[in-house]
């Protein structure tokens, strides 16, 4: 009796969460079928053409994929830094774990827009990088790295390296320093010990870390607002422009329908690979 | 009642009393003005304190990113609206009145709103300014003084331009079209002009504020449609920044309506808020800080307003048929993403 009030203390505020959050995706999901009958007007009927102007369209659903491309690179680009950097906190001393540490968490002290307009302030036209790139003779005329990809791309890793670096960096922690001593013992080597060992036993990690990442850039909208200038609108720019610049809402809502079933997709089948890369225990 | 039931019951019981405890707290002593935020609200908040202290009524703000940013909120809460008093652009009262979301005025419970002329006003708005928009530039990042729209695409600004589809919902892209001959009922000429600014283009911008970043830094030293009031307090004689409004001439007139749906007793104070917006001395208050015509005539014009744009009355001023921009705006949205906002 008394687990079970307990469980129910829990049950409370999780209904309250989860029936919140269905109650708007429902909304959503009942916008996306309704008619738009002119701006910020959404009718009372069922109709598939917003899903079929979305679907039937290269132009938008080019926003998707190409989305989709730029969240598949960045977050590879991320899972194999934010290893690197988890790896060195596993292997180094306590004070230098920490100092690290600190320096990762202390960027979520300021809110995310803030965040990317310092990325600005950083490869911008008269930014520091390309200050100092000039002052060093590197180069005559300053980097374009603001509005394009590659701009985009740079702030999307950077922004989201600290939710791939914990969740590896966790995984590793988990690994028992006898399985590493057993392997040397027996003769492999520490490249074997790395690959064979160390690497399987942070998948784990890695798909938390992957799965986070993904979701976040594939999503991702102030990011390419602010850095892509206009030129790398991703999928969450095409929906917040069609919903709240249009007025378009039953288009915006069947876009953004068909860009959860696909990430949804997407995150399932990237769990089942990271589950046959994870060894057996 | 066992310790199970009584917590099942608290939580749904507080869930369900939230909105009425909230209900409960809305009075006529105190009304919502949805407007924009950061130095805007500095325009408003001298009217405002001044009307709370004359006639006890609080003003409540409610800040919106952008007047579509505003009208989506009311489209969302129309059922239940959880603001009064909405400042907003023409465009965007033309798609509300149509989709029944403000209230009629009566020029009998708002005698200011007569001495507003009738072109500035409709059946659910007034205006309350006239905000002028033109070109900013930066005087030390440009290689000349640029003194007309056309000079926008003089080669010798190339990767230096920011332009914006969004501000004043493809207001630039019609300025465009008039350049090359077409207008809004004839936007081709629009897009062929913006082809002719490829080069020169190096941002489109979707706030006024991300224009005014992107000149302080120097990423763009021409924003080509700027909107005055944003920079009216830093221009001066030794400002870096200048401001040039040019033929075809736009003001926007920014208009005040009252929600539908709220209480009588909102309402009532609703009309009188937006009647002392419209008097002479409110009217001069503002746009001695925004840097605005006011919309009553009655009002004083700022001098420093009278330095900066042409004399007045404004000549050349263009009339937008905003109906013909509704009706036509998502399908340019979609035209502008494929042809504008793409890298050669």
């Amino acid at each position: 009796m008394r687990s079970l009030a307990r469980y129910l203390i829990f049950l409370g505020p999780a209904a309250l969460v989860i029936g919140f959050f269905a109650f708007t995706m429902s909304v959503m999901v009942r916008t996306s079928f309704a008619p738009n009958l002119g701006p910020a007007i959404v009718g009372d009927g069922f109709t598939l053409d917003n899903y079929g102007q979305f679907l039937g369209s290269s132009f938008y659903l080019g926003y998707l994929f190409r989305s989709m491309w730029i969240a598949f690179y960045c977050t590879a680009i991320t899972t194999v830094l934010g290893f690197m950097i988890a790896y060195f906190m596993f292997r180094s001393g306590p004070r230098t774990r920490l100092i690290v540490g600190v320096l990762l968490i202390v960027q979520f002290f300021t809110a995310y827009v803030i965040r990317t307009y310092a990325v600005m302030l950083v490869i911008g036209r008269t930014g520091i990088l390309n200050s100092t790139l000039l002052d060093l003779g590197i180069i005559q005329q300053p980097l374009s790295l603001l509005f394009t990809e590659v701009g985009v791309a740079a702030g999307m890793v950077l922004v989201s390296l600290p939710f791939m670096v914990f969740p590896i960096f966790a995984s590793l922690q988990s690994i028992s320093p006898n399985v590493e001593m057993a392997a040397a013992s027996l003769g492999a080597s520490n490249t074997r010990i790395f690959w064979q060992i160390v690497v399987p036993l942070s998948m784990p990690g890695v798909a938390a870390g992957v799965v986070i990442v993904y979701l976040f850039e594939l999503t991702s909208y102030i990011v390419p607002g602010i850095l892509g200038g206009g030129y790398v609108d991703m999928i969450a720019n095409l929906i917040y422009a069609k919903a709240m610049q249009s007025f378009d809402h039953p288009f915006a809502a069947a876009a953004a329908v068909v860009t959860l079933l696909v990430s949804a997709t997407t995150i399932y089948l990237l769990q089942k690979s990271f589950r046959v890369l994870s060894p057996r225990t | 009642m066992s310790v199970k039931n009584f917590i099942v019951a608290a939580t749904l019981g507080a869930a369900l009393a939230l909105p009425a405890v909230s209900h409960a707290q809305e009075t006529a002593k105190e009304i919502r003005l949805m407007t924009w935020g950061g130095s805007w609200l500095d325009i408003f908040r001298p009217v405002a304190e001044k009307f709370e202290k004359e006639t006890g009524i609080k003003i409540e703000f409610v800040v919106q990113s952008g007047a579509g940013d505003g009208l989506n909120r009311i489209t969302a809460q129309k059922a239940n609206p959880q603001v009064d008093v909405w400042t907003s652009i023409a465009s965007t009262v033309q798609v509300a009145t149509k989709a029944g979301l403000l209230e009629t005025l009566d020029e009998a419970q708002l005698p200011n709103m007569k001495s507003v002329p009738a072109e500035l006003k409709g059946p659910t708005s007034s205006a309350i300014w006239l905000s002028p928009r033109g070109i900013f530039f930066r005087k030390d990042l440009v290689p000349f003084e640029l003194k007309t729209w056309e000079d926008v695409w003089d080669p010798r600004l190339k990767g230096k331009v920011g332009v914006s589809f969004t501000l004043d919902r493809g207001n630039f892209l019609v300025l465009a079209a008039l350049l090359n001959g077409g207008s809004e009922k004839n936007i081709d000429p629009g897009f062929e002009q913006m082809a002719k600014l490829k080069d020169n283009l190096h941002a489109v911008y979707k706030s006024d504020p991300e224009s005014i970043k992107l000149l302080e830094t120097g990423e763009i030293s021409v924003a080509a449609w700027g909107i005055l009031p944003n920079v009216y307090r830093h221009l001066g004689p030794d400002s870096k920044y200048q401001f040039i409004m040019p033929a075809p001439r736009f003001l926007a007139d920014i208009p005040v309506s009252i929600v539908k749906g709220r209480s009588d007793a909102q309402r009532a104070a609703a009309i009188k808020f937006v009647d002392y917006m419209l008097s002479p001395e409110s009217q001069t208050t503002m746009a001695s800080i925004a840097g605005t015509i006011p919309a009553n005539p009655k009002a004083e014009v700022p001098e420093k307003l009278k330095s900066i744009i042409p004399p007045l009355p404004v000549a050349d001023v263009y009339q937008m048929d905003w109906s013909v921009v509704n009706e036509n705006y998502s399908k340019w949205e979609e035209r502008w993403m494929r042809e504008v906002q793409v890298r050669r």
